[in-house]
């Protein structure tokens, strides 16, 4: 009976000539596929190549970024001052290279350490349930409440200025939007059949945190811990321009625009080329959390 | 609805005490103290009798719960003490910024809505072709645009390149439009991707082919039945964006000079101002909770599902 009815579906499928169709619609999955992982790949180098470039960008510097020579001051750009010089005749372009590492790193730092506190807070939660997951998804809404820059500001503010007080001004917010996540997907398997069945064989509930519930939610950490690497940068260096992360004379890109302020009319340059070396910076790390996203296949 | 409506007033309750608690106990952990700061703004060194004088003046010298619930009290009697620096009353200071941060709000949001429901709309309708490639692009570039060089470009091309605005403006409409491009085109570009996300979604779902297969016109397709649907997370954003806004953009307004409340209390901050800190803390957490309550009300008349539900219990 059973044969006779795969033979009977086989037939009208036969018949409709859908699986043609279907055996193209497959094809096109899988060239799809590949095309998600090429254009992965291509962006992932692209990315590798800017971090270890960023981290010896200043080997490439034709000058010193922060010794001043006034003689030289606010020069437009030429062949020996690419992006030009600013009001105290520092080369543009030597200041942007060695921004370039610095910023990064403490992105990096900050979204690595920040990733996996939010995440294993929002598994806890997740997993356990209960008063203790209420009362701190409550403190991630009252944070979420508040816009990220004038959090930071206020937190920055009262430690004082500084670029480490900056970063930790920045976590405080930025670990809920990983607990969040981590807590939901948490939920949705911690009652999934495999689950309770490793509950059930007596396995540990550090084991099932581990084997059976982290790889469900990794990915998606992943991803957005990809993501968040480009607007940490954003903020920090949006900080940096209000005062209160970098300081001048460091080779800030935050610090450069803010300092470009006076001299728009008259030395454009000094603006335009930070905030482009930034805009690219972001680009480039946002096209790779779209990438993996789309390589690892998850829906938003 | 009417409970759930009196069940969020309720969190509100707790939302706020719970914020202004948390401020308050912050800013009695920073190390410098109001009544220095006082003197520092007059440019007057304190001597320590005058210092501990102030304090007890300003009742920073009372236990940590006593000064909250003083505080409190005050806050009821619709009285948000005065500035330390400059002893105004924070009410009236803080009435006479925001309606210039109600104008920027609701001209952004204006711009970001005019702007990315159209685009987003034509970016899905052209799913993968030119229209959509060159508006994904855009878009990509402005979502990784940095607030603060944005505005400056702004300024640059439009003020000092073009010289069709005033670089510093006079408080007229021509001022405002500035800050609405430095803050919407961002959002927009943002918005424009949500939209065309959310478009798409719709156009996948099953009731589509039932409707296309009814022969009903494209248009009609796309106006009646896919966009009051993938209009839903919309909404969910703009909520969230306009308790961000009403905020106060701290950038853009330090950038243009904008006297709203961003700009009061990043000076506040600095100033270590706490009175008017406080004050914006539970601004803050008003909007939030109330710009929440909005979309769930917004929800509930765009989603009849939600209605449907309560009809059947």
């Amino acid at each position: 009976m059973i044969m006779l009815n795969n033979f009977r579906y086989l037939k009208l499928k036969h018949d409709s000539g859908s699986a043609i169709e279907e055996g193209i619609a497959a094809g096109k999955k899988m060239s799809n596929r590949v095309k998600v992982r090429l254009r992965f790949s291509i962006i992932a180098l692209i990315t590798i190549l800017y971090v270890l470039f960023a981290f010896n960008a200043s080997k490439f510097a034709p000058y010193d970024p922060i010794a001043a020579t006034p003689s030289l001051s606010l020069r437009s750009p030429d062949r020996n001052y690419l992006f030009g010089t600013d009001k105290l005749g520092r080369d543009v372009l030597s200041r942007i290279l060695c921004g370039a590492g610095p910023s990064f790193f403490m992105a990096f730092v900050m979204v690595t350490f920040v990733s996996f506190l939010g995440t294993a807070i929002g598994m806890i939660c997740g997993y356990f349930g209960g008063t203790l997951d209420t009362v701190i998804m409550r403190f991630v809404d009252i944070l979420l409440a508040f816009p990220d820059t004038v959090f930071a500001i206020a937190v920055a503010g009262m430690l004082g200025p500084g670029v480490i007080n900056a970063v930790i001004a920045l976590g405080m917010l930025s670990w809920t939007g990983f607990a969040r996540m981590a807590r939901s997907l948490t939920a949705s398997v911690r009652e999934s059949g495999y689950v309770v069945q490793a509950r059930f064989n007596g396995a540990s509930t550090f084991k099932i945190i581990f084997k059976y519930i982290l790889p469900n939610v990794a990915p998606q950490i992943v991803v957005m811990a990809t993501m968040r690497i480009g607007s940490t940068m954003l903020s920090l260096a949006s900080l940096s321009f209000l005062g209160l992360a970098s300081q001048p004379p460091n080779p800030e890109w935050g610090v450069m625009v803010s300092e470009s302020k006076a001299y728009m009319q008259t030395a454009p340059w000094m603006m335009i080329y930070p905030g482009l070396a930034l805009l690219i910076t972001v680009i480039i790390f946002n096209l790779l959390g779209d990438c993996l996203r789309d390589v690892m296949d998850i829906k938003k | 609805m009417k409970k759930y409506i009196l069940k969020r007033l309720g969190q509100l309750v707790i939302v706020i005490l719970g914020v202004t608690l948390l401020t308050f106990f912050v800013t009695t952990l920073t190390p410098s103290d109001a009544a220095e700061m006082h003197y520092f703004s007059m440019g007057i060194l304190p001597s320590a009798e005058q210092l501990e004088q102030t304090r007890e003046e300003f009742g920073l010298n009372d236990p940590f719960m006593i000064r909250y619930f003083n505080w409190l009290k005050g806050v009821l009697r619709g009285d948000f003490g005065e500035s330390l620096i400059d002893s105004q009353s924070i009410m009236t200071l803080f009435l006479r910024r925001l309606p210039k941060t109600i104008e920027l709000t609701a001209a952004t949001l204006l711009f970001i809505i005019v702007l990315s429901i159209p685009l987003g709309i034509v970016s899905a309708v052209y799913d993968n072709r030119l229209p959509d490639n060159v508006i994904r692009f855009i878009t990509f570039c402005g979502v990784a645009m940095p607030g603060f060089w944005m505005a400056m470009l702004v300024m640059y091309f439009l003020g000092v390149q073009l010289k069709i605005l005033p670089v510093i403006g006079k408080g007229d409409i021509k001022s405002l439009i500035m800050p609405v491009l430095s803050l919407g085109i961002p959002m927009a570009c943002s918005y424009t991707r949500q939209v065309r996300a959310a478009v798409l979604e719709e156009l996948s779902g099953d009731y589509i082919t039932g409707i296309r297969s009814r022969g009903v016109a494209e248009k009609r397709i796309l106006f009646c039945h896919v966009l009051p649907n993938a209009m839903i997370p919309i909404v969910n954003m703009l909520g969230l964006s306009l308790g961000g806004l009403l905020g106060g953009a701290t950038v853009v307004e330090s950038i243009y000079n904008w006297r709203g409340i961003g700009s009061m209390v990043v000076t506040a901050i600095t100033n270590r101002d706490y009175p008017i800190i406080q004050c914006y803390v539970l601004w803050m957490a008003i909007i939030y909770v109330c710009s929440n309550l909005l979309v769930d009300i917004s929800h509930y008349f765009m989603d009849p599902k939600l209605r449907i539900k309560e009809i059947v219990g």
